[in-house]
């Protein structure tokens, strides 16, 4: 090994690190003399100036690369008897296309390397690790919108090959879309469930399929990008190295590498990714024994391994800030001069890394399936094309039925007093207080939902009495010029001053209760109960309550927002609260009220009865839950109409499309996915997601309907489109912002 | 107590020490107990993240840790912004039970040099009524056991909301000694810990010189 000649590449060592500083440490402290060539795509990777190597190359960015030349040069090292170890990932997976296997060249072949891609990697079927949940974001918005709700808004949108971006909302997972189509250049983008787990891994070096050697690592502390900054070595149990040898003979894997794994608390170990490289906390293993890297240049070149050691004793590492010279025939590269904006200079390592990309998948452009339409709605667009002038919000009639028919009757006759609580359905008149609107709610047999006295008088004067109306929200005695009507069959107080000023009302309401803001959640509304003299004050003013008032506990939080399991947590937090209430006053709970805030698909899938049921076994005197569909029922049942304005194009491709609807019309456009289609031959055809913006009709820079349609190439001033989910809150929180009257 | 951790228990009321128990008044501490449970389900998570064993994380970001005055009742100790190491785990305790975990309590024997303990003493000598937890060569911890199937058993330190680590034997930190109030063996890691004995699983600190 005196004079062996070996190329290390990926020598930044910043923040987020290659791992080639700590891969060429650890072969020098194996082999004293051997020849370290480092190798970087840009004159700032601070590896260059580490003084672990004896030489350097510094290849232009993958962007400038002569592929060919640099596929000469490499082929003339190995021939010359050189050993390469590559520690980049999008390297890895172009010298795994374009060199062919060699003894020398320490990386995967093509064929490993697709055994082991984002997001559904086939070889995790030899392993004993679940696979997080996650899809190909080539499916419709309103597919991925679903899949973010069932998990519970903690999601994960990762890049082909690595970077990750954690995502909480519907604009957020768009930007972060955004910003990693525009650095990955390609729509090839998986999103990923979360799992709560330790970050823990198995690193390995590999020849031809037969592991050389392997390590396990546990990490101690985790920067803010959630890198390794200490750790702790250990064995591989045998129950995993078993089936990962298996796995890696199988897929014949030659190289480093790293397998990412997740436990949570419950021992669950989950594969989070397989890096086709050795990691960057490498040496750390090294400084406890375990030499990966030298165990990989010494089984490719058929030297002796170094025997297996057991451990040392310092199996734990950290990484500390050093200064190092940089090297004299290597200066630093210049900061390009400030930008105009406040964000700093700074460095572009592997900024142009990306542009091996397209080498790597030239085929043609991603194409994302558009949304499904259900009969109804596909029945209520025919409708559409008979509107006139636009925007025209119209309901979808036949949407609207269907969703009111979900809807079960009240049962007859009531509860029984051994069973669980009945369930009764609210229509929220805050979701769409048309007529229309209306008359399907009664029709439907449901209660009415307030938070005004003006929707009192809405409710009242569509037919409702005052003993099936259930009054909610901080502000429901607005105005104070309207007559408060008493004999309310519920009145849930935002505040306890609230419940402290009902007591001294004289009202004669059936039920009164409180919102309760559970905690953990970040709501403005409801009365706090995280602190235990708050706590006691709710307590007092409960019990104070005239003994022929019942009581009620109301909860809300959104379930299109948190996501499903996150509401359900919520609610069973909520019902251990209200049983808490009972205990300390000695006042029955009769009623939990459950607010609204559901996706529409999620209204079906929601175990209601179950949950009522759960509610019962906590709370022997609960007689009713009540449900609040709010959006659920209304937000599919409308779209707006609208005809383009304007068709803009760049380079000769229809880049936007001005139409005549805009944010006034659809306050929520960036908050949710919309389906939306274009009328093409009288006909409503769905519209997937593509390339070309579009754009509404006022003067506001933030008047952005979509960010991007497959629109037709031959789409003209006049073509019609339909944004449809449009209900609900598009609908009563639209504003009258660029037509001719204001309010 | 014949283990050999026997050595080093060096208070007598270390020796005799079990789990730290809250007292109750009477319905002022019920509602204190109902209120910490309540509490524990709102922070739980548990259909979010479908895990059945997670610790009580928010304990250690809603108090910190400090001397308590003995005894001390439940209304008094959720009340409390300071509360030792007993304190944490019988809200712990409480709060693995509530949710249908099989929960013990549990007590370890910790390394710290003098640099540490020296601040600590001084903080706790403010406080005469407060358990004096701080020896010269080892410090008394409480901390909460959970069965987690079969005889196997992991131990939550809810003070600082990590679980232990049965493999870190010496250093700052480590854990010399286990005692386990579980009614039967478990296995914790490599360890069989005994119901009520101290097991010693690390090496002895080194008596501080003049001691």
């Amino acid at each position: 090994m005196a004079n062996q000649t070996i190329f290390v590449s990926g020598l930044h060592s910043g923040p987020s690190p290659s791992a080639g500083l700590g891969v060429a440490r650890s072969l020098r402290a194996a082999f004293g003399t051997c020849h370290l060539i480092g190798i970087d795509y840009w004159a700032g990777s601070s590896g260059f100036h580490h003084e672990v190597f004896d030489d350097v190359w510094l290849k232009p960015s993958w962007d400038l690369l002569e592929q060919d030349l640099y596929a000469r040069e490499l082929a003339a090292e190995l021939a010359r008897g050189a050993c390469w170890v590559p520690n980049l990932d999008l390297e890895i997976a172009w010298l795994a296309r374009r060199m062919p296997a060699h003894r020398g060249l320490l990386a995967p072949s093509d064929h490993a390397l697709a055994q082991t891609g984002k997001p559904f990697p086939a070889v995790a079927r030899r392993l004993p690790f679940e696979l997080p949940p996650a899809l190909e974001m080539t499916i419709p918005d309103d597919e991925i919108h679903a899949f973010c709700r069932d998990h519970s808004w903690r999601v994960w949108i990762k890049g082909p090959y690595h970077e990750a971006i954690a995502v909480a909302s519907w604009p957020e997972l768009e930007r972060a879309r955004a910003q990693l189509r525009e650095r990955w250049q390609t729509d090839r983008l998986s999103i990923q469930a979360h799992v709560r787990g330790y970050e823990e891994s198995v690193a390995f070096a590999a020849v031809g399929g037969a592991i050389a050697d392997a390590v396990y690592m546990r990490k101690r502390i985790v920067t803010p990008e959630g890198k390794t900054w200490a750790g702790r070595i250990g064995e591989v149990p045998a129950e995993l190295l078993t089936p990962i040898e298996a796995a890696v003979r199988e897929i014949q894997w030659t190289g480093g590498a790293e397998i990412e794994l997740l436990r949570d608390v419950d021992g669950r170990l989950w594969l989070n990714e397989w890096n086709p490289r050795f990691p960057a906390w490498v040496h750390g293993a090294t400084l406890a024994g375990r030499n990966l890297p030298a165990a990989l240049v010494c089984r490719a070149l058929g030297l002796p391994s170094p025997a297996a050691r057991p451990l040392t004793g310092r199996v734990e590492f950290t990484r500390v800030v050093l200064e190092v010279p940089v090297r004299a025939e290597l200066p630093l590269p210049l900061l390009p001069e400030p930008e105009h904006g406040i964000a700093g200079a700074v460095g572009k390592y592997g900024a142009a890394l990306s542009a091996i990309v397209p080498l790597l998948a030239p085929e043609d452009r991603v194409r994302v399936a558009p949304p499904q339409v259900p009969a109804e709605l596909a029945a209520d667009l025919r409708d559409a094309a008979a509107v006139g002038a636009t925007p025209h919000r119209l309901m979808f009639r036949r949407t609207a039925e269907a969703a009111f028919a979900g809807i079960p009757q009240p049962a007859r006759p009531p509860r029984r007093a051994a069973g669980p609580a009945q369930l009764r359905f609210a229509y929220s008149l805050k979701t769409c207080p048309d007529a229309e609107y209306l008359a399907l709610a009664r029709g439907a047999g449901m209660l009415a939902e307030c938070i005004s006295l003006l929707e009192v008088r809405r409710a009242l004067e569509a037919g409702w009495s005052a003993g099936d109306i259930v009054l909610n929200g901080p502000g429901k005695w607005w105005p104070s010029s309207e007559p408060a009507t008493d004999g309310l069959r519920a009145v849930f107080c935002d505040s306890v001053e609230e419940l402290e000023r009902l007591q001294t009302s004289g009202r004669g309401d059936r039920m009164w209760g409180l919102r309760l803001r559970v905690p953990g959640l970040r709501s403005r509304f409801g009365v706090a109960v995280d602190d235990p003299g708050a706590f006691d004050r709710v307590c007092t003013a409960v019990a104070a309550l005239p003994p022929e008032r019942q009581l009620g506990v109301h909860v809300h939080m959104a379930g299109t927002l948190v996501g499903i399991g996150h509401w359900r947590d919520v609610v069973e937090s909520a019902v251990v609260w209200a049983a808490m209430l009972e205990a300390s006053t000695g006042r029955a709970v009769r009623v939990l009220d459950l607010g609204g805030g559901y996706h529409p698909d999620d209204l079906g899938r929601i175990p209601f009865a179950e949950i009522a049921a759960f509610a019962s076994s906590r709370l022997a005197s609960l007689n009713e839950v009540y449900v609040e569909p709010g959006r659920a029922l209304t937000q599919a049942t409308m779209g707006v109409v609208t005809s383009v304005l304007d068709v803009r194009r760049r380079g000769g491709q229809i880049d936007e499309v001005v139409v005549d609807a805009c944010i006034a019309e659809l306050p929520l456009a960036q908050v949710y996915p919309h389906r939306i289609f274009l009328f093409t031959g009288g006909r409503a055809v769905p519209v997937a997601r593509g390339p070309v913006r579009l754009l509404g009709r006022i003067c506001m820079e933030d008047d952005v309907l979509s960010p991007g349609l497959e629109l037709p190439s031959n789409i003209a001033v006049g073509d019609r489109l339909v944004l449809s989910d449009a209900g609900a809150y598009e609908r009563t929180m639209s504003y009258a912002f660029g037509r001719a009257g204001y309010p | 107590m014949r283990s050999a951790a026997l050595d080093i228990l060096e208070r007598p009321e270390w020796v005799r020490a079990s789990a730290s128990r809250l007292t109750r008044h009477g319905a002022c501490c019920d509602r204190a107990r109902a209120w910490l449970v309540a509490m524990a389900r709102s922070h739980d998570f548990a259909v979010t993240d479908g895990l059945a064993f997670a610790g009580p994380r928010w304990l250690c970001k809603r108090y910190t840790w400090g001397p308590t005055r003995w005894p001390i009742a439940w209304c008094e100790a959720i009340h409390a912004d300071t509360i030792d190491c007993g304190v944490f785990g019988a809200f712990a305790l409480e709060i693995f039970r509530a949710k249908g975990v099989e929960a013990h309590p549990a007590q370890v024997l910790r390394t710290y040099a003098e640099a540490s303990t020296t601040h600590w003493r001084a903080k706790w000598a403010a406080m005469p009524e407060a358990f004096n937890w701080i020896g010269a060569r080892v410090v008394y911890h409480e901390v909460t056991l959970v069965h987690v199937g079969g005889s196997v058993a992991r131990i939550y330190d809810p003070t600082d909301g990590v679980w232990l680590d049965p493999g870190i034997r010496d250093g700052h930190g480590a854990h010399v000694a286990v005692r386990s109030e579980a009614p039967v063996a478990v296995t914790w890691g490599a360890h069989k810990l005994a119901h009520g004995q101290w097991t010693q699983i690390g090496p002895m600190p080194g008596r501080p010189a003049g001691a």
